[in-house]
């Protein structure tokens, strides 16, 4: 009775209930369709971008043959990849047009961008060096790339280096290959990285024995002043020094006497002795002087009332050999200046300074007039010549210096007053190299009344590192075709050093550079002129620093030759 | 004394009227779902029949990678080289020189090539073949796609 009093009171809504349920049931099931609808149409889309994508790829592949030959009867191809993305060949087509046939062969080589891979090729095909065919290379991305070889290319002859053993100039190679087989392939992206090595010989500046000095221009008649002399050894070697002379034996007159001698006034301070024509004045002795070091000697020396602009060699004997330096003086027979130039800004002269790698130090150089008749006039010129590897020049001044110009390594300065009988100091700073060695310091002063005065001097750089990373690694051919018409050098480069990397072929007797810096890439050169037997051999050569190992990749070295 | 359910006569006529409403309700509302469901179905069927052929369409990508003509019999024996580099198998279903289709293939045609393979298509030229002429060359898989290369006879 419940029941029924229930149905009786909601008898209205029943019927809209069940067809709410049916509206339900029918939005649902479009609903259900509309995504279904969504998500295919969303698959679709991404099907429509990924084979976009792929077609973009592409249109941006790539692919440039470098090489085509045969290789002991195999075929050789090798191709590298100019595009944007990364290739993959699938497929090698050899037509022969003229007999119409096709055919092509499986390969699978993957070539990255700017990557070049040799030695493709398959191993069914047969050979056709003598005849013309097109070649075809299809890649995965639907792409095909030809070459027409035609018989004369397998006339060139592509030698590949065969050893790093040579030895030709009797010099120890200086670095290392990491993996030179590599060198004899390819260019396949498969390098041979080539590695300074720190061979402690790290010295810059002066590489050579020699004497230079400082010398007054002009004399007094009869005063004396200071003759300098520098005796440079920058070898490994100690040097004896058994004879030092100021030579002026191909003057006209008797211009040079022995001034005077003694503790802060010559060094030595004894065995000084003018000869008997009054033309040189000379020391005897033995000093030995110790490897990457410099020895400084000087005397007073005085005129002899002469007028004469004459030349003084200035020699030094050592282990036998004589070294010398020729120098233009004058003297004048009456009461001029005696112009004199030093280091140092003691009143005792020195020729040579010594200073730390890498450091900031100041020089001094000393101007000094000394005989006290006759002033150095004022606004004379103090030129000085800093040498290359030194940096951060400054004017430090001095008493009776002006403010001094400075344009790259040259300072110019002027004296403000008169000097007479005394010496006047000018400061520069510099920054010394971080290589260790004897570096060569030009100075002149042009003054009136004749005021000419020269000294080169020493900055001895010590105390740092003989760290010094090069590169000498010599590689040879055996066995070359060399009287072709043609006659290449070809290097293919990988990632290179900063440092440059020289390459230098042997003529027969010494080494001639043909290429300045090695390129990423190719790299060619005629070498005709040097193939002149079957022997060929190069090396790859770094000037070297103490900063750090450079390396440097080479993919492939070959003689390319043909007529 | 209350009457007892089966005597009692009052409502019987809107319990009567509310059960005939419900099922007209529910009659209609099962007609309609019905219709509604078959009508989702049959075109949710037919788009995705469509769709699934226009994708696998777009996934098909197909390359001409040479054409060989052969005339020593004086038959214009043709042999095309096709390339599948897309993402689906194809067929070759037609191919056309200067719009005349082919009707004379000796192989290829209709054959399931697999992604990355080449497949040679042989059959003899609907036009004649001239040397030294160029030619319009078409090829048309199953689904619809095409390439086309000009080629020197």
């Amino acid at each position: 009775m419940w029941f029924i009093g229930k149905l009786s009171r909601s008898k209205r809504g029943a019927g809209s209930i069940v067809g709410g349920v049916f509206i339900l049931l029918i939005l649902s099931s479009g609903f259900t369709f509309y995504i279904l609808q969504v998500n295919v149409t969303e698959e679709y889309n991404k099907t429509l971008q990924d084979m976009n994508e792929l077609d973009l790829k592409r249109n941006k592949e790539n692919i440039e043959f470098i090489s085509v030959f045969f290789n002991a009867g195999t075929l050789n191809i090798t191709v590298k990849n100019t595009g944007s993305y990364q290739t993959r060949l699938i497929w090698l087509g050899i037509f022969d047009e003229n007999n119409n046939i096709k055919k092509y062969y499986k390969i699978d080589f993957g070539v990255n961008p700017a990557e070049t891979v040799t030695n493709i090729g398959n191993d069914s095909i047969s050979s056709f060096e003598d005849q013309e065919r097109v070649i075809q290379l299809v890649t995965e991305l639907g792409n095909t790339f030809s070459y027409s070889y035609s018989p004369s290319e397998e006339a060139h002859t592509y030698d590949f280096v065969d050893n790093n053993t040579s030895d030709v100039d009797s010099s120890a190679d200086k670095g290392t290959h990491r993996l030179f087989p590599a060198q004899q392939a390819g260019p396949d992206g498969i390098v041979d990285t080539l590695t300074e090595e720190d061979t402690g010989e790290g010295y810059g500046g002066i590489t050579t024995v020699l004497v230079t000095g400082s010398i007054p221009y002009q004399m007094d008649k009869d005063k004396e002043g200071t003759f300098g002399a520098i005796f440079w050894n920058p070898t490994d070697d100690v040097y004896q020094v058994t004879c030092v002379e100021f030579n002026a034996s191909g003057a006209t007159n008797q211009v040079l006497k022995l001034g005077g001698q003694g503790a802060g006034v010559s060094y030595p301070s004894s065995g000084w002795v003018e000869d008997g024509g009054n033309k040189v004045v000379y020391w005897t002795g033995t000093i030995n002087v110790q490897p990457h070091t410099v020895q400084e000697f000087f005397v007073d020396i005085k005129g002899n009332k002469q007028n004469e602009e004459f030349t003084v060699n200035m020699r030094i004997t050592a282990n036998g050999t004589v070294y010398s330096e020729d120098y233009t003086s004058k003297q004048a027979n009456a009461k001029v200046p005696f112009s004199i130039l030093w280091l140092g800004e003691g009143a005792t002269p020195t020729f040579s300074a010594s200073v730390a790698p890498s450091t900031e130090t100041t020089i001094y150089v000393s101007l000094e007039e000394d005989c006290n008749k006759d002033g150095i006039d004022a606004s004379g010129t103090l030129t000085i010549l800093v040498p290359s590897g030194f940096t951060g020049i400054k004017d430090i001044g001095g008493t009776g210096w002006d403010t001094a110009s400075i344009t790259g390594n040259k300072i110019e300065v002027s004296n403000t007053g008169e000097i007479k009988d005394t010496y006047i100091t000018y400061g520069f700073n510099v920054t010394a190299p971080s290589l260790d060695g004897l570096y060569m310091l030009d100075v002149s002063f042009s003054g009136t009344p004749d005021e000419h005065p020269i000294g080169n001097f020493t900055i001895h750089v010590a105390g740092g590192s003989s760290v010094n990373y090069e590169l000498d690694l010599e590689v040879q051919w055996t066995g070359v075709d060399y009287n072709e018409e043609n006659e290449w050098l070809c290097i293919y480069g990988g990632t290179m050093g900063s440092e440059d990397m020289l390459v230098d072929v042997w003529n027969g007797t010494a080494w001639i550079n043909v290429f300045t810096d090695l390129s990423s890439g190719w790299n060619s050169v005629d070498v005709s002129l040097y193939l002149l037997s079957s022997t060929f051999t190069i090396r790859f050569r770094s000037i070297g620093d103490a900063i750090e190992a450079d390396d440097w990749e080479i993919d492939a070295t070959f003689l390319y030759v043909w007529s | 004394m209350p009457r007892s359910f089966l005597h009692d006569k009052r409502g019987v006529s809107e319990i009567v009227a509310s059960l005939i409403i419900l099922l007209i309700v529910s009659v209609a509302g099962t007609g309609l779902y019905s219709y509604s469901l078959n009508a989702f179905s049959s075109s949710g069927s037919s788009f995705l029949l469509q769709t699934s052929g226009r994708q696998e369409r777009a996934r098909e990508r197909l390359l001409i990678t040479t054409v060989w003509w052969d005339n020593s019999t004086g038959q214009d024996e043709m042999n095309v080289t096709i390339l599948n580099y897309g993402k689906i198998d194809l067929a070759v279903d037609a191919v056309y020189i200067d719009g005349t289709p082919v009707s004379s293939f000796s192989s290829g045609n209709g054959i399931t090539v697999v992604t990355g393979k080449l497949i040679s298509v042989k059959f003899t030229s609907p036009v004649s073949i001239q040397s030294g002429e160029t030619y319009e060359i078409i090829v048309v898989s199953e689904r619809g796609s095409r390439d086309v290369v000009y080629w020197k006879a």
